[in-house]
């Protein structure tokens, strides 16, 4: 359904990204996992339009899309979560609402807000307030119905449970769930590699922009040298102990 | 008392004229966070247009009204296409020279072109008339400008709070790469902007120049 070869993205002269290739197929769940400035930001940023790639392509549903604009890209049916939300905190919850469903008629929108109300019922009293009085959790809730406003195919998301309180962060993975469950394609952006990797179905392993790792995540879930990756460290010296 | 009456009054008359020029300007920083110089421009042009209509042409003020307007309109959408699209996205200082120059190109084009003596035109009739109440001498000209900067703001915040069109420029407005990533499109939201910073300064000049003559 998503299929990105050989992306190289660069801010001046530095390559974020390096050739990344990787394929996100119809109603799967993908993992994107890696350290700090792996380049997993850049990777969704560029997929969805908000960065050119110097280099590669990137197809969905074997259209090319390479340099859409976000715009575009949403239209062609893939919405990106955005790290740190990005909500518009000077506007209503509604009002974010109706702007993720922009590209939709008005009777659609009004259905598609009805249903975003019923999937996320804390939004429900907190129509009318303004999203920058948002708790982290309602806020991040906004944010992926938001996106799901204008019924994407593939949705992107980076960070969802970055934040949260580990109930919002169980209700965040049990929804990763629930998507998928309702045929949306997914690529996940998530420091909790461990609880990605126990929902998706397959992850990639991206490190110093590019692929350092790929397969099943219950395959990645076993190995244990990754988590030097996940880290960022590489000789041992000063690696953390996962158990502590 | 009346002293402050009456000064409210003329303040208001001639401050409603200001405030929806700035409320124009506010509009295009919002979206393009730009400080567009060249805003009063669309004054320019629209007082040449009145000029050729109702001196030149000898038509009367019901066909400059809608003339002036749409010269601020179309000459707020030209200056985009022509001058700002193509510095979209570059830093504040590039932006803010190119609404100097197009500023000084206007004023430059129509000084070649008809000169730089001042001219004018009749003012409406009814416009040098003056009501009484009492104490205060009410210009009937200060009265249509409050009424309808108030009627204009009115449908402005109706825009801006309960259309798709609003929210999408206030989106915009706070983080232009987030709208973009709900779908708004840019080209769209940045001309729909001018539009109304256009109709905005339309309907000033309108009463600016029935003010002036």
């Amino acid at each position: 359904m998503l299929e990105v070869s050989g992306l190289t993205t660069r801010y001046g002269a530095i390559s974020a990204l390096r050739g990344v290739s990787l394929s996100v197929g119809a109603n799967e769940v993908v993992g994107l996992i890696g350290p700090n400035g792996a380049g997993k930001t850049t990777l969704l940023n560029t997929v969805a339009g908000l960065l050119r790639p110097a280099e590669g392509e990137v197809l969905l549903d074997a259209r090319p899309v390479t340099g859409y604009s976000p715009d575009r890209m949403l239209r062609a049916g893939l919405a990106l979560v955005p790290e740190h939300r990005r909500l518009f905190a000077q506007m209503t919850v509604v009002e974010n609402l109706r702007i993720g469903g922009v590209t939709v008629s008005a009777d659609e929108r009004s259905e598609r807000l009805d249903e975003m109300v019923e999937l996320f019922p804390v939004l429900k009293d907190k129509r009318s307030t303004a999203a920058g009085y948002l708790s982290g959790g309602e806020a991040q809730q906004l944010a992926i119905a938001r996106a799901l406003m204008s019924s994407p195919r593939v949705v992107l998301m980076d960070e969802p449970s970055l934040g949260l309180a580990p109930v919002l962060v169980d209700f965040v993975f049990e929804l990763i769930d629930r998507l998928r469950a309702e045929g949306r394609t997914m690529l996940v952006v998530e420091q909790n590699a461990t609880r990605l990797l126990e929902v998706a179905d397959r992850a990639y392993v991206l490190r110093t922009g590019e692929v350092a790792a790929e397969g099943p995540a219950s395959e990645l879930l076993a190995r244990e040298d990754l988590f030097d990756t996940f880290v960022g460290v590489s000789d041992g010296s000063d690696t953390p102990d996962p158990q502590a | 008392m009346i002293d402050v009456l009456q000064s409210l009054i003329d303040g208001l008359g001639r401050g409603s004229i200001y405030a929806l020029l700035a409320l124009g300007i506010a509009v295009i920083f919002g979206v393009m966070h730009m400080v567009n110089f060249a805003h009063g421009e669309l004054i320019t042009v629209s007082a040449y247009v009145a000029f050729a209509v109702v001196v030149t042409a000898g038509w009367g003020w019901w066909a400059a009204v809608p003339l002036i307007f749409g010269a601020a309109v179309g000459t707020s959408v030209a200056v985009e296409f022509v001058a700002f699209r193509w510095v979209r996205g570059s830093s504040d200082f590039t932006m803010l020279l190119t609404s100097f120059a197009v500023h000084f190109l206007v004023q430059a084009i129509f000084v070649m072109t008809m000169g730089a003596s001042v001219r004018s035109f009749p003012r409406p009739e009814w416009a040098d008339r003056v009501w009484s109440v009492g104490d205060l001498n009410i210009q009937v000209i200060d009265v249509a400008v409050i009424g309808a900067t108030a009627a204009t703001l009115a449908v402005t915040v109706y825009l801006l709070q309960r259309t798709m069109f609003g929210i999408s420029l206030r989106a915009a407005a706070e983080d232009f790469d987030a709208a973009r990533l709900m779908g708004v499109r840019s080209n769209k939201v940045i001309r729909q902007a001018f539009i109304l910073a256009g109709a905005l300064a339309g309907i000033a000049a309108i009463f600016f120049l029935m003010r002036t003559g």
